[in-house]
């Protein structure tokens, strides 16, 4: 591009005083340098200053993030691009029929975040606009915003590499408001587990939670309960290969390894790790084989005012009580019995029944001595007297008292809300905003599908199986294949390493809307 | 030479450098009410523009008011356009005040900040509420008013549209009955719907809390007017008439206790219940707390409450955001185990279905609620109009603004509570009391969200945009003053960052209601007004606000000076920029520290004397300075500042001719054109003002003879005063001291610079230049006794002499006595060939009169004498005399 010619004459001119002549030549050296510009790029840039924004910076591509509201706080969680959902990792590995440990994709980078909240999507100064994460950002991807107060609020995020360098604010949840801190079930991730968390009446977050977990591995609990708040059973859920027939699981526990020293010196809730125990026993009498194992657990914090714990005096069973809405109560309660004996019961709980109760449970402690089996005969509580063995090739079960029962159960007060679905009872509680959690148990031939309570689904719900019987195959099981919910229907399949036969499942599911 | 100022008697007297002379007649210029004498006066003054104009064109006014104490009836009139004549005081006044007739007392009139205040008492003990008149509209008010929410009182005049809150009386342990009422908070205010006075303090009304329930009070009738601010939504009331029947499927065991609550649901959505008071307990009128003691299961059967009729659809919330139905919640604790935190969080109760019913719907509770948890957050809004409002609790306050911007303040029990639960809603204000007739504003102060009810409160004065900056939008801040009487509903919105930097009112719970009082003074250097005798606080005074005459705030505008020490605290004046405390018989300088008055000091500058009455006082220039004079028991006293000064004392005799026991009705009014001082007193036993004293200082206020040394004797003091005692039944007095060209009157009237008085036949005059006759209230002329008696000798002599005559040097018209004194004071009359002496106007005479059967009277001393008889339009001026004498044994010991 060519610039007007600056006229020699005209320079004389102005030189001597001649304004028109002046301004004629200022105006073209003005035209000239403009274009100049323009051509060789002396446009001023901003210049690169270590820790200013750099525009060409790289930024990481958008992340993804939900966020729900649970008790009176603003859960927000990230998903960092390339990592895999943590929601569905559970049911992923089950509908894949490989249950196995959960390992999502981490990102190769760490990612820096920030969070805002509004109470305006226009995230104005006006709306009480608050930026979580520092000016920098933090590599955490799971956040509890407390004291944004009542009200409507939107909530975005944006990411950096280094902390300077961000890309565009997200959306969280599309771009919806969270409106009210209306309490309903948040989805958590913990590792090997999946978690539901609610609040019940007094704030108390309670979490169900489910995992599949290999023997003598940690149980990953919500970062809201406490294992000391934790009712929770394990039952068999495959096994590493091995080519012996058993004759039953010497372990099937949840196990809370306290220390040497007991609560000397907790300061806080206790909340000790969880190890999970599923061990088989081998038919040559002497040999063991681990499994693993489905852990279903309802979780809370044992210290709020809304719980109450019962301990049978001298042994190992735990009732916890809780208020929901309205005012009704239930009982959750875990314990160990031998087959034909009967469970404790709080003396003071008197509308405990078996009648509006549900349980779970899980053969344990079997003796090394014994024959290998088919498969379970008996493993369900039968009023409040619990039965457990196993069935042998013969077609026969066990001999009595011999088995031990690791048995969960929900008992609930008359008037509760409790529906009847094909003979299952599912409790109720509801939450807020027309969300709820329901509670079902049973015991279903496997692959016969369960009927969830009407708006639920399986993609909210968390789950476990234990085995409930065993067709009479006339093989010695090498171990329990699949004890699962696959998408709609629980399934037990028992393998001795070349067939495979199924019998009745224990179920007990948590599903929400 | 007449020896000036050393007269025995001087009536009806004026004095020149050189002369004695008749007084000016008075002439009637405004017929107030004949017959009813005037005891009160006051003079309104000011240059405003029209309203809403900037025409300052002939706007100029000045207004004479007059109180008549045989009807008490308070007047208003421009000088002197009789036909503008107003009576302030008429059937409307009291229709709306509900105020009783007050005569018979002597008011206290004065200008502040373009209102006149006057103080209705008798001088001596307060009577009524002081009064305010308000130019604009030309009305007399109430001066300040009950505080919105103020405790009830036995025995209180109250009118229509005062708001009062249940109250309860405390002695703060104090003896012998004394004590005072306290608001009592209870969530609930009343309107006086029908004036009249309230019972006795063991009748207080049982104040109803229900939506604009009534309840009579003697002969007042109060009405539930509580202001309801929304946003969202509010709280419904608790159901009510539990009811069961048996159920053994019940989980309502026996010994079970059941709490019930509501919410709200409009067609936005559903409305919360806080469960709580405001002290954060369960709230009965919210919750209903039932307990099944029945022995067996049961089903409760309730009655959900009626929705307010403000908050139904057919009302000021409309169809979208009218309430529609009511959600019922329910807390069954089978063992009523529930501790006190559970039985206040809403997440313990749970929706009854079916949901939502009707309004004041039965529903009954069969098994645990299976329904959602009870809200926190309102989605219910009541109104399509965004907001700034924050979120979280707050409080808000209403007050009134009369016709004169006197806002009235508010007690404890006025703020409301108002929970904004979602950002985005404005806050509505659904019920805004109607204040009494003279309110022109009603005005709604804020907290921010999370402060208490004790505030601070701030209001807006004004609509306004907030400017967030960042290049974010603009927030409209609504104005919290609605400008009227009649508006019910208002929609405020605003941001508690704006709320802060708005007008500050939290101290306006400290405003009262200004009590009766004996005087009102405007303090110009503290531009505050300043009440004294109130009621309450004799000993000391109630200031205003600065640039607030009536708002008087307790405590902080009262000061004690010398607190209950038996001396009077009569009234504070200012004086040379500096203010002072006068008490009967002290006076003390007042301290100001920049605070509150209550803080200031206030030292003691000179005892034994003091203004006997709030009117015995005036305050006056003289050449370059400011003077006070006031009267005293003991004298007439002068003030500038260092000391009294006395300036009576030759005038001993006459001044203890005043009737002290009416001491407090005396008058000091200073005229400072002709530079007189007139004191109105009562005299000889009468109980009303009947005689002037007049005291001449246009030359000086010193005595008027002094010794001379070089003399040896008393001789006449060029700068003394002078004194005359006329005969005219003036009860109060002021002084105009300007006007401009502008200024409404009447031709050929100049009332500037002049002196008007409120004479006891109805009417106010003025002093006539040239006139020798007074007027009574038809203008008819009325004759005056004008006499002059003084001690003739420039050479004082200790001789007995004979009088042969007097030589006299004056001008006048008509009637001229001239008289002789001897030492006994009898009197001879002087005549001539020409006797009586009858003088020529626009002439000079010198006489020669000589002493009746040729002087054969001896005395030591000779006085001489001139008046006019009486004769209406007669009238004197004597330059100079002498008395021709005749020595008889000089040198006479004394």
């Amino acid at each position: 591009m060519a610039g007007p010619t600056v006229s020699r004459q005209k320079m004389v001119a102005a030189s001597r005083g001649d304004s028109a002549a002046l301004l004629e030549v200022l105006c073209q050296l003005a035209t000239t340098t403009t274009q100049q510009q323009a051509v060789t790029g002396t446009t001023p840039k901003n210049n690169v200053v270590a820790g200013q924004p750099n525009s060409s910076a790289p930024v990481p591509p958008q992340a993804t993030g939900s966020v729900s509201i649970l008790g009176g706080a603003y859960v927000v969680q990230i998903v960092n691009p390339g990592g895999q959902s943590p929601i569905s990792a559970v049911q992923s590995a089950e509908a894949a029929g490989n249950p196995n440990l959960n390992s999502p994709v981490q990102p190769q980078k760490a990612i820096y975040h920030q969070i805002r909240a509004s109470t305006s999507p226009a995230f104005n100064v006006n709306s009480n606009t608050q930026t979580f994460g520092g000016n920098t950002g933090q590599i955490q991807t799971y956040w509890t915003l407390t004291g944004l107060g009542s009200g409507t609020w939107f909530i975005q995020f944006r990411s950096s590499y280094d902390g300077i360098n961000f890309n565009r604010w997200r959306n969280a949840n599309s771009g919806n408001a969270l409106g009210g801190l209306v309490n309903e079930v948040t989805e958590e991730n913990a590792g090997n587990s999946e978690w539901a968390l609610f609040t019940l009446p007094g704030n108390l977050i309670t979490g169900v939670g489910a995992g599949i977990v290999a023997d003598q591995e940690q149980f990953g609990l919500a970062e809201q309960v406490y294992s000391s708040g934790m009712i929770a059973i394990a039952g068999p859920n495959g096994f590493p290969p091995q080519g012996n027939g058993v004759s039953g699981f010497t372990l099937s526990d949840v196990d809370i390894v306290e220390p040497a020293t007991g609560l000397a010196g907790v300061v806080g809730v206790p909340d000790f790790p969880v190890e999970i125990r599923c061990q088989m026993a081998i038919a040559d009498g002497f040999s063991l084989s681990p499994s693993f194992a489905n852990v279903f657990a309802i979780a809370f914090d044992p210290t709020n005012e809304n719980v109450t714990l019962y301990e049978e005096p001298g042994g190992t069973t735990v009732w916890a009580v809780l208020r929901l809405p309205g005012g009704a109560r239930i009982a959750l309660g875990q314990g160990k019995n031998l087959d034909q004996t009967q469970i404790w019961v709080p003396p003071a709980l008197t509308w405990i029944d078996p009648s509006r109760m549900m349980s779970i449970c899980s053969l344990t402690d079997t003796p090394q001595d014994q024959a290998p089996v088919t498969g379970f005969g008996q493993n369900q509580l039968s009023g409040l007297v619990a039965a457990g063995n196993y069935l042998h090739d013969s077609g026969h079960l066990g001999p009595a008292g011999v088995q031990s029962v690791n048995w969960m159960a929900i008992a609930w007060q008359q008037g509760t809300d409790v529906q009847t679905i094909n003979g299952f009872p599912w409790l109720k509680i509801q939450l807020q905003g027309g969300h709820a959690m329901f509670l079902g148990a049973g015991q279903s031939a496997s692959g016969t599908p369960v009927v969830l309570p009407a708006g639920c689904s399986f993609d909210n719900s968390l789950s476990i199986c234990t085995p409930g019987g065993s067709d009479n195959s006339g093989n010695h099981m090498r171990g329990i294949q699949r004890c699962a919910m696959l998408f709609s229907a629980p399934w037990l399949v028992y393998t001795d390493n070349s067939s495979t036969w199924g019998g009745n499942v224990n179920w007990m599911i948590a599903a929400w809307i | 030479m007449l020896p000036l100022g050393l007269a025995r008697i001087a009536r009806n007297q004026r004095y020149t450098a050189q002369s004695t002379a008749t007084r000016y007649g008075h002439s009637t210029r405004l017929q107030i009410s004949q017959n009813d004498s005037l005891t009160g006066g006051g003079l309104l003054r000011y240059l405003a523009a029209q309203p809403g104009t900037l025409n300052l064109q002939a706007v100029e006014t000045i207004l004479l008011f007059a109180y008549g104490s045989t009807d008490g009836n308070i007047y208003s009139a421009p000088p002197f356009l009789q036909e503008q004549l107003v009576k302030l005081t008429d059937a409307a006044f009291f229709s709306n005040t509900g105020f009783a007739a007050f005569p018979a007392l002597n008011p206290v009139m004065a200008q502040a900040f373009n209102l006149m205040f006057i103080a209705l008492a008798n001088l001596l003990l307060p009577s009524q509420f002081p009064l305010v008149y308000n130019p604009p509209d030309g009305t007399l008010y109430p001066a300040s008013d009950i505080p919105f929410g103020a405790p009830w009182t036995p025995g209180t005049q109250y009118r229509v549209g005062q708001v009062v809150s249940p109250s309860t009386f405390q002695t703060f342990g104090q003896s012998g009955g004394q004590g005072t009422w306290v608001p009592q908070q209870t969530g609930f205010l009343f309107q006086c719907i029908q004036a009249g006075t309230s019972g006795n303090a063991a009748s207080q009304p049982a104040w109803p809390n229900t939506f604009e329930g009534e309840v009579a009070d003697n002969a007042v009738e109060w009405k539930e007017c509580t202001p309801i601010f929304i946003s969202g939504l509010p709280d419904p009331a608790a159901p009510t008439a539990p009811s069961t029947s048996v159920d053994l499927a019940s989980p309502i065991i026996n010994g079970a206790t059941v709490r019930l609550c509501c919410t709200l649901v409009n067609p936005q959505g559903e409305g919360i219940n806080s469960l709580v008071d405001l002290q954060g307990n369960l709230d009965a009128a919210k919750v209903l707390s039932w307990t099944n003691n029945t022995g067996g299961p049961v089903d409760l059967s309730v009655l959900l409450p009626a929705i307010p009729a403000y908050l139904l659809p057919a009302g000021t919330l409309g169809p979208d955001f009218g309430a529609t139905g009511i959600n019922l919640y329910a807390f069954i604790d089978t063992d009523s185990s529930a501790a006190a935190s559970q039985i206040v969080d809403p997440t313990y109760y749970a929706l009854v279905n079916p949901a939502p019913l009707g309004s004041g719907a039965l529903a009954m509770i069969s098994a645990f609620p299976g329904g959602q948890q009870l809200p926190q957050t309102s989605t219910a809004a009541t109104t399509d109009t965004v907001g700034n409002v924050d979120t979280g609790l707050r409080y808000l306050a209403v007050f009134f603004q009369t016709a004169t911007v006197y806002q009235t303040g508010f007690t404890n029990s006025a703020p409301q509570a108002v929970n904004v639960t979602q950002s985005g809603w404005p806050i509505q204000c659904l019920r805004l009391p109607v204040g009494p007739y003279n309110v022109q504003a009603r005005i709604v102060a804020s907290t921010v969200a999370g402060a208490s009810a004790a505030g601070p409160f701030t209001y807006i004065s004004q609509a306004d945009v907030e400017s967030p900056g960042f290049n974010q939008s603009n927030v409209n801040i609504t104005s919290t003053i609605i400008s009227d009487n009649v508006t019910t509903t208002a929609l405020l919105n605003f941001t508690d960052t704006y709320l802060p930097g708005a007008s500050d009112v939290t101290n306006y719970f400290d405003i009262i209601q200004i009590p009766p009082c004996v005087d009102v003074y405007f303090a110009k250097t503290l531009q505050r007004a300043v009440y004294t005798g109130a009621v309450g606080y004799q000993s000391g005074h109630l200031f205003s606000d600065i640039q607030n005459p009536e708002m008087v705030r307790i405590p902080g505008g009262n000061l004690q000076v010398s607190e209950n020490d038996g001396d009077r605290c009569v009234c504070y004046r200012e004086i040379r920029g500096i203010g002072y405390s006068f008490k009967e018989n002290s006076g003390y300088g007042i301290e100001d520290n920049g605070g509150d008055p209550s803080t200031w000091g206030a030292r003691q500058i000179w005892a034994g004397n003091g203004p006997v009455g709030a009117s015995a006082i005036d305050i006056a220039g003289q050449d370059d300075s400011e003077f006070a004079i006031w009267a005293h028991r003991s004298g007439l006293y002068m003030f500038t500042g260092q000391a009294p000064m006395l300036i009576s004392r030759e005038r001993l005799a006459d001044w203890e001719t005043i009737n002290w026991d009416y001491g407090h009705l005396v008058k000091v009014r200073i005229d400072q054109k002709r530079r007189l001082v007139h004191v109105l007193a009562p005299i000889n036993g009468s109980t009303v003002v009947n005689t002037r004293f007049t005291m001449d200082y246009y030359f000086g206020t010193a005595d008027p003879v002094i010794f001379s040394r070089m003399q040896g004797r008393l001789v006449p003091n060029p700068q003394g005063r002078k004194w005359s005692e006329d005969d005219v039944l003036f009860n109060d007095a002021l002084y105009i001291p300007q006007k401009s060209l502008s200024a409404v009157q009447a031709a050929g009237v100049d009332v500037k610079n002049e002196m008007v008085f409120f004479a006891q036949d109805g009417s106010i005059k003025t002093m006539t230049d040239g006139q020798y006759f007074d007027e009574d209230y038809d203008g008819n002329q009325v004759g005056y006794f004008s006499n002059w008696i003084g001690v003739l000798s420039n050479n004082a002599k200790r001789t007995f002499r004979k009088l042969a005559g007097a030589r006299m040097f004056g001008t006048g018209n008509g009637l001229w006595n001239i008289v002789a004194y001897d030492d006994n004071d009898t009197p001879y009359l002087l005549t001539g060939p020409l006797s009586p002496i009858l003088l020529t106007p626009g002439q000079r005479t010198r006489a020669d009169v000589p002493m009746p059967d040729g002087g054969t009277i001896e005395s030591l001393n000779w006085a001489v004498g001139m008046d006019n008889g009486g004769v209406a339009g007669a009238w004197w001026q004597v330059y100079s005399s002498d008395l021709m004498v005749i020595d008889m044994w000089p040198n006479v010991p004394g």
